[in-house]
C-alpha cells in the first residue's frame, strides 16, 4: 500500500518536472513544468480536434502523432494520452450538442444527452458528463496503479513461446470482441503482420519486400500507415457519406447541475465506473461495450424506464462514466503486457516503439518515471478536462458549425505537413497517399482497418519472439504446444475463434453490436 | 459514425451472389499475397540458427492467399453485400493534393505547397465555392507556417525562392 503511494508520488513528481527556459524579454531563467504543459496542450488540442465533426479520437491521434516525435518520451506519451481523452471527451460534446457521436463510445450518450440539449439542458448534460468522467477517471487511474505491479510480475514468467501465444490470444480477443466479420478481421491482422516485415531483417540485415526502395529499408513508419488508413481513408469515406448536422441553437444556460440532478446521477456514475473499468481491460472493443452495458443497466434499474431516450440524466451520467473508465483501464494490457487492446492503444504502442520503449513487463522497472508519470498525468489530465471543457463550451459550439467542406482540406494539409516533418522527406508523403488509397480499397471491400493496425504494431515483436522460441527449441515447432503456458494461451485463441464462428454466436454478436 | 454492418443491414434486395463484396475482397487479398510472395521469393526460409528472414513474409502471404480463396468461394456461393462503387473524384483530388504537396514542398515551400494542397483537395467536394476556399487556403497556409516553422521550429521550407529557406 505504501509502495503504491510512493510510486504515485514518483508519478506526480515526474509530471512536475521543470525545464529552465530563458525568457526572451527580460533574459531571466524561468521554470516551466514541461510535462504539465504538454498534458494541458494535449487535452486542449485533443478536445479541439475531437469536437470537429467527422474526426474521431483515432484520426485525431494519428494526425497529431508527428508533433510528438520531437518530444522526449515521457512528455510525448503524456501529451498523446491527453490528446486521447481530450478527443474522447470532444466526442461526447458532439454527441450531446449535434446528436453526432464523434466515436463509437459516445453513441449512447447521444440518446439522452441530445434530448437534454433540445430541452435547453445542454449545459447540465455536458457538466454531468464531465463530472462523471472525472470521477471514473480518478478510480480507473487508481486501478491501473494497483494492478500494474502484480500484472508485471505475472508477465515476467513468460518465455518467448509464451509471449508469442499471448500476442496471438490478444489479437484474437480483439477480433472477436470487435464488430464486423471475424474472418475478414483475421485476414487484416495477417496483412498487418505482412506489412510489418517490410524493411531490414533484424538477424541477417537483408532487405525484405522493399522493392529496392531505400526509403523503406528501416520499415514503414508507423505514422505513415496510421495516417493513410485512418486519416485519408476516413476523409474519403466521409465525403461519400455526408452527414446532416443540426447544432443546438439558442443559449446554453445553467451549466451546473442542481442538487437533485447530482443526487440522481451519483449511483449511475458509480455503477458506470465499475462496469467501464472491468470491460475496458478486455481486449477488442471492451471499452466500447462499457457505455452500452451501463445504459441498459440504468434503464433496467430505473423506477420509470420510459424516461430514457427523453432526456434522463442517468442515461448520460452512467455511460459517460463507463466510457471514460474504460478509456483509461484499456491502458492496463498495453502497459503491463505490451498488448494493445484497440486501435487507440495500438497508436500508443506505435508511439512508444518510435521512442525505443517496448511496452510490456520491463517498462515499469526500466522506465518507472514513464510508467508512473503517465498514470499520474491521466489523473491530472482529467482535472484539466474539467477546467478546459466547462468554460469553453461556447467555443466548442462555434467549432461544431465549421462545415466539412472547409474542414477536410485543412485536415489534409495538417496531415501532409505532419508527415513531411517526420523525416523531412517527401517520399513519406507519397507513401501515405498510397496507404490512403489502400485504406479506401479496404473500406470498399468491407474490411476494418483496426485489426490491420494491431497486426502491424505487434508484427515485428511476434516474429522476434517466434524466432527466439524456435532457436531455443532448435527449430522444433512443437515448443509452442509443449510449453504449458503457450499451449494454454494458443488453445484459448483457437477455442475463441471456433466459438465466434459458430452460427448461433454470430447472431449473438450481431445483436450485441446492433444496439 | 460507422456505417452499419453489411450483414446486419439485412436488405435482401441489395444482396447478390457472385460479384459481391466478399468476392472482391478475396481477389484483392489474393493479388496482395501474390505481390508479397514474389517480392519475398529470394529470401531464405531457414538459417542454420533457426527461422530465416523469408519465413514470416512467405507464411503470411500464403495465409492471406488462403483467406482470399475463402472469400472468393464465399462470394460465389452465398449472398453478400453488393460491391460498392468507387468514387473517382474523392481519391483523385484528395490524394492528388497530397502528391502535389510532396512534390512541391521542398522546392517551392509551404507558402506554395500549402494553398495548392488545400485548393486541390477542396475539389473533392462538389459543394466547394472558390470565393470561400481561396481566402481560406491562404489564411490556413499562413497559420501553418507560423505554427510549424516559427512556433514548433520544424525545418520545413517556407518559400525558398524568396526567403532562401
Amino acid at each position: 500500500m505504501f509502495d503504491l503511494v510512493d510510486k504515485l508520488a514518483l508519478g506526480f513528481r515526474t509530471c512536475w518536472d521543470v525545464v529552465w527556459v530563458v525568457e526572451p524579454l527580460t533574459g531571466a531563467h524561468v521554470p516551466v513544468p514541461i510535462n504539465l504543459l504538454l498534458c494541458f496542450l494535449g487535452c486542449l488540442i485533443g478536445t479541439l480536434i475531437g469536437v470537429l465533426p467527422g474526426v474521431g479520437p483515432i484520426a485525431t491521434i494519428a494526425m497529431l502523432l508527428p508533433i510528438t516525435y520531437s518530444l522526449p518520451p515521457v512528455g510525448a506519451l503524456i501529451m498523446l494520452a491527453g490528446i486521447y481523452y481530450g478527443a474522447q471527451y470532444g466526442g461526447s460534446t458532439t454527441a450531446i450538442l449535434v446528436n453526432i457521436p464523434g466515436e463509437a463510445t459516445a453513441v449512447v450518450t447521444a440518446l439522452d444527452g441530445h434530448q437534454m440539449a433540445l430541452q435547453g439542458r445542454a449545459g447540465t448534460a455536458l457538466a454531468i458528463a464531465a463530472i462523471g468522467s472525472f470521477f471514473a477517471g480518478t478510480v480507473a487511474t487508481l486501478v491501473i496503479a494497483a494492478l500494474g505491479q502484480p500484472m508485471q510480475k505475472l508477465a515476467l514468467l513468460f518465455g518467448p513461446a509464451d509471449y508469442f501465444g499471448l500476442m496471438v490470444l490478444g489479437l484474437m480477443l480483439a477480433v472477436v470482441l470487435a464488430r464486423g466479420s471475424v474472418p475478414k478481421a483475421i485476414a487484416m491482422i495477417i496483412v498487418g503482420v505482412l506489412l510489418s516485415t517490410i524493411g531490414t531483417d533484424l538477424e541477417t540485415g537483408e532487405e525484405r519486400l522493399t522493392f529496392g526502395w531505400s526509403e523503406v529499408s528501416d520499415g514503414i513508419d508507423f505514422a505513415v500507415v496510421a495516417m493513410g488508413i485512418f486519416g485519408f481513408a476516413e476523409v474519403l469515406r466521409n465525403l461519400e457519406h455526408p452527414e446532416a448536422r443540426e447544432v443546438v441553437r439558442g443559449r446554453i444556460s445553467g451549466l451546473l447541475p442542481t442538487r437533485e440532478e447530482l443526487r440522481q446521477s451519483a449511483a449511475p456514475v458509480l455503477r458506470g465506473t465499475v462496469i467501464g473499468t472491468i470491460l475496458g481491460i478486455l481486449p477488442g472493443n471492451g471499452a466500447v461495450l462499457g457505455p452500452f452495458a451501463s445504459y441498459s443497466l440504468e434503464k433496467r434499474l430505473a423506477a420509470d424506464p420510459s424516461r430514457f431516450g427523453k432526456g434522463a440524466i442517468e442515461g448520460v451520467a452512467g455511460p459517460e462514466s463507463a466510457n471514460n473508465a474504460g478509456a483509461q483501464s484499456a491502458f492496463i494490457p498495453l502497459l503491463t503486457l505490451g498488448i494493445p487492446p484497440n486501435a487507440v492503444m495500438a497508436l500508443m504502442l506505435g508511439a512508444m516503439t518510435i521512442k525505443n520503449i517496448i511496452p510490456g513487463p520491463d517498462v515499469i522497472t526500466k522506465n518507472p518515471d514513464l510508467f508512473w508519470g503517465m498514470i499520474a498525468s491521466m489523473w491530472i489530465g482529467n482535472v484539466m478536462l474539467l477546467v478546459i471543457n466547462l468554460p469553453l463550451i461556447g467555443v466548442w459550439i462555434r467549432l461544431l458549425k465549421v462545415p466539412y467542406r472547409l474542414l477536410f482540406p485543412a485536415i489534409i494539409l495538417f496531415c501532409c505537413i505532419g508527415i513531411y516533418s517526420i523525416n523531412n522527406n517527401p517520399m513519406d508523403v507519397y507513401l501515405t497517399a498510397g496507404f490512403g488509397l489502400f485504406g479506401y480499397a479496404l473500406i470498399k471491400f468491407g474490411f476494418e482497418a483496426t485489426p490491420l493496425l494491431l497486426g502491424f504494431v505487434l508484427g515485428r515483436l511476434m516474429e522476434e519472439k517466434m524466432r527466439q522460441a524456435l532457436q531455443m527449441s532448435r527449430g522444433n515447432f512443437m515448443t509452442f504446444l509443449t510449453e504449458p503456458l503457450s499451449a494454454t494461451l494458443l488453445g484459448f485463441a483457437v477455442i475463441l475463434v471456433i466459438i465466434a464462428s459458430l452460427p448461433t454466436m454470430r447472431r449473438g454478436r450481431h445483436a450485441a453490436f446492433a444496439d | 459514425m460507422e456505417k452499419p454492418d453489411a450483414v446486419s443491414s439485412g436488405d435482401r434486395a441489395k444482396r447478390v451472389r457472385g460479384l459481391n463484396q466478399d468476392f472482391g475482397a478475396g481477389v484483392f487479398l489474393i493479388l496482395l499475397a501474390a505481390i508479397a510472395y514474389l517480392a519475398a521469393a529470394d529470401l531464405r526460409l531457414t538459417l542454420p540458427s533457426g527461422l530465416g528472414p523469408g519465413t514470416m513474409p512467405k507464411a503470411t502471404a500464403a495465409l492471406i492467399a488462403v483467406f482470399g480463396l475463402f472469400f472468393v468461394i464465399q462470394g460465389l456461393t452465398t449472398l453478400g453485400a453488393r460491391l460498392e462503387s468507387w468514387s473517382l473524384r474523392g481519391p483523385i483530388f484528395l490524394l492528388g493534393a497530397v502528391v502535389v504537396f510532396g512534390a512541391t514542398v521542398r522546392t517551392l515551400g509551404l507558402a506554395v505547397a500549402g494553398p495548392a494542397a488545400v485548393l486541390i483537395a477542396s475539389l473533392a467536394d462538389r459543394g466547394t465555392r472558390l470565393r470561400e476556399i481561396l481566402p481560406f487556403a491562404v489564411l490556413l497556409a499562413a497559420g501553418c507556417i507560423l505554427l510549424f516553422r516559427y512556433a514548433l521550429r520544424q525545418p520545413i521550407p517556407v518559400a525558398p525562392f524568396w526567403l532562401g529557406y
